[in-house]
């Protein structure tokens, strides 16, 4: 009954004219991004946090949520027509989602990826709002020994599923952990690594940083290879999907939210890694295996629907405990943070109004997202004829407005173009930079929890294990570790601990 | 390489700062703490890059055009923004990118970057209400 109120008083957020005027904009920039190659949601996020500053706390959160399950719709339309995946979360649904395209049957395609979404980011917002407040009070009994040994879960697992190789990525956790520490230390305010600049005294800037490696670095390595595209361009007509296409779609889009739901929660790149599971998965359990690959609408259908079930279940972790599971979700924890908004257990409780509204404008965005994307392909379609000559330079200066506006510091856009060059060259030697953004964010508030345990238990390491709910953490950690290092005694991954590529 | 230089010296920064106690470690704890293993895995991967010389290069080409103009954009951008404004720095970045990188005539390309810089002024300006920075010599 509590949930009921509650939601309905998250409806009446959600539903002030402002804020569904917000939501649309977030929905539309979204797609906007998701579908122009070189941005993706982290970028789109990164672009419109500066100017979120001056909003109200939920319309901002709202926008900026609306965003991230956007650009994940949006990387299905280039998928499809062009097969150029908008956002690394889409690869997967280029190979059957193109070759349908190239039989004629974009229009199914297209529209069983949106009702997939749809349907996938709906199912995932329930699992938002039945789990997160359970798991919250849950949470609220912890303390700062779990909380460290949950952040350290978090980081290792991070390190398993990462895209480059193992070593590779937990180089960049530990970086991201170290760059966090540069600033003022929050527990005795010594200045580390600030080399007496007062620019450098509050740590380095987040949003340059993410716009840097995201943002410029994804431009710097688009200029290398700007391409001509030929756009698949279906009719309004085209559109309908039969009903042979649905029922064969149905189980994909049941399965594929399944999966999507439960990898939203893992942290690294559980939007990805859902994909590529869901098409394992479909491609495992359909009839005609060998014709995957040729245009089977099931390859489009879960990956699709995985893809957007993560949005929802990836804010458990944001919203109960403060860890970002994907980078783009650190870009909503930075903005609630900059709003006041202190994400964890507590949030719940303290802002009932900002969890609320957010759960209830994404029900209503996922709809928007529907009803605006079918009508409106033909647009955004449009969008890749901008050649890239031009889109770059007004990227950047976009960029160059979302990190001045933060301090209004042209120190900012020197840290972005450091980064910029930084996430250039990382990327070239196929590193993964999502890693390292999501240390950073979880970097202090690591460390402030060690340290307070410490405190607490005057100095005795073994509050670590006394702690029920801290133990049970580092069991799971336990069993994570074993279970690779199994893996890689019998050689599965020995080759990619190596070098990984 | 670099990285283990660049470790040495955090190292010796970190042993200048409080390492405080058990109950109450300092501020040099953590990042000692990250330091260690940072080493580790940058000898590993030296290492192991010696023994596979072949299998791990990339080229890496920094000398393209596009992406030396976009930089050199960048910087000249954070060095001009404070001074110039907002609206002559990003008229001249768009104007001279556009004619780089689409190859387009000067007053096409002028035309366009003229429309662009307009646009986003009004848009971020009057529209989303952000402040831009108008150039300190302009002011003057």
């Amino acid at each position: 009954m509590d949930t009921v109120i509650s939601l309905t008083n998250g409806f009446s957020v959600a539903l002030e004219p402002w804020n569904i005027f917000y939501c649309v904009i977030g929905v539309l920039w979204g797609t906007i991004v998701g579908v122009l190659p070189g941005l993706g949601p982290l970028a789109g996020l990164a672009l419109l946090l500066p100017l979120t500053f001056k909003l109200d706390p939920n319309s901002a959160i709202i926008m900026l949520a609306g965003i991230f399950y956007g650009a994940m719709y949006g990387g299905s339309t280039t998928s499809i027509l062009v097969r150029i995946p908008g956002e690394a979360a889409s690869v997967i649904t280029c190979i059957d989602g193109h070759e349908m395209a190239k039989k004629g049957r974009a229009g199914p395609a297209l529209v069983v990826s949106a009702l997939g979404s749809w349907f996938g980011g709906t199912v995932s917002v329930l699992v938002l709002m039945l789990f997160a407040p359970l798991l919250s009070e849950l949470m609220l009994t912890v303390g700062p020994p779990a909380t460290f040994s949950l952040m350290v879960v978090a980081l290792i697992l991070m390190g398993f599923v990462g895209s480059s190789s193992t070593l590779k990525t937990f180089t960049m956790i530990v970086a991201g952990l170290l760059l966090g520490t540069i600033g003022l230390d929050a527990m005795s305010g010594v200045a580390r690594f600030t080399y007496g600049s007062l620019h450098v005294m509050d740590g380095i800037s987040f949003v340059a940083m993410a716009l840097g490696l995201f943002g410029i670095s994804e431009i710097l390595l688009n200029l290398e290879k700007v391409a001509d595209l030929q756009p698949i361009r279906p009719t309004f007509k085209s559109l309908t999907p039969t009903l042979k296409d649905l029922k064969d779609s149905a189980p994909a889009i049941g399965r594929g939210t399944a999966i999507g739901c439960l990898f939203g929660i893992v942290p690294g790149i559980s939007h990805v890694i859902s994909t590529f599971v869901s098409y394992a998965l479909e491609k495992k359990l359909s009839k005609f295996p060998k014709e995957f690959g040729k245009g089977r609408i099931e390859g489009v259908a879960g990956p699709e629907t995985a893809n957007n079930a993560t949005t929802g279940s990836s804010m458990i972790p944001l919203l109960v405990l403060g860890i970002p599971s994907i980078p783009a979700t650190a870009i909503l924890l930075s903005a609630l943070m900059i709003h006041g908004i202190e994400p964890g257990p507590q949030l719940i409780n303290d802002h009932p109004e900002v969890f609320w509204g957010l759960i209830a404008s994404m029900y209503i965005g996922n709809l928007i997202l529907v009803i605006l994307n079918l009508p409106l392909v033909g647009l955004f379609v449009n969008l890749l004829r901008i050649p890239y000559g031009y889109l770059a330079p007004l990227v950047i200066v976009i960029s160059v407005i979302g990190v001045y506006t933060v301090n209004a510091s042209a120190y900012e856009i020197w840290l972005m173009a450091i980064f910029g060059i930084l996430g250039y060259l990382l990327r070239k030697m196929k590193f993964d930079v999502a890693p390292l953004l999501l240390a950073v964010i979880l970097g202090d508030r690591i460390e402030l929890a060690f340290r307070r345990s410490l405190t607490i238990s005057d100095g005795d390491f073994s509050i670590f294990i006394e702690s029920t709910s801290s133990l049970v953490f580092l069991c799971v950690l336990l069993i994570i570790v074993m279970l690779q290092l199994i893996a890689w005694l019998l050689g599965y991954r020995k080759k990619n601990f190596a070098d990984g590529d | 390489m670099l990285i283990l230089v660049g470790l040495a010296h955090l190292f010796y920064e970190v042993i200048h700062m409080p390492m405080g106690t058990l109950n109450l470690p300092g501020a040099g704890v953590f990042p000692l703490v990250l330091i260690i293993p940072m080493a580790f895995m940058a000898v590993y991967r030296i290492s192991w890059l010696l023994t596979h010389k072949d299998e791990d290069t990339v080229s890496i080409v920094l000398g393209d055009k596009n992406i030396f103009l976009a930089l050199a954009g960048l910087v000249g951008i954070a060095l001009l923004l404070d001074l110039l404004g907002f609206v002559i720095t990003m008229g001249v970045f768009l104007f001279v990118t556009f004619k780089m990188f689409t190859e387009s005539s000067w007053l096409k390309s002028a035309l366009q970057a003229a429309i662009a810089v307009i646009g986003l002024y009004v848009f971020f300006e009057y529209l989303i209400g952000v402040t831009l920075p108008m150039g300190h010599l302009i002011v003057l």
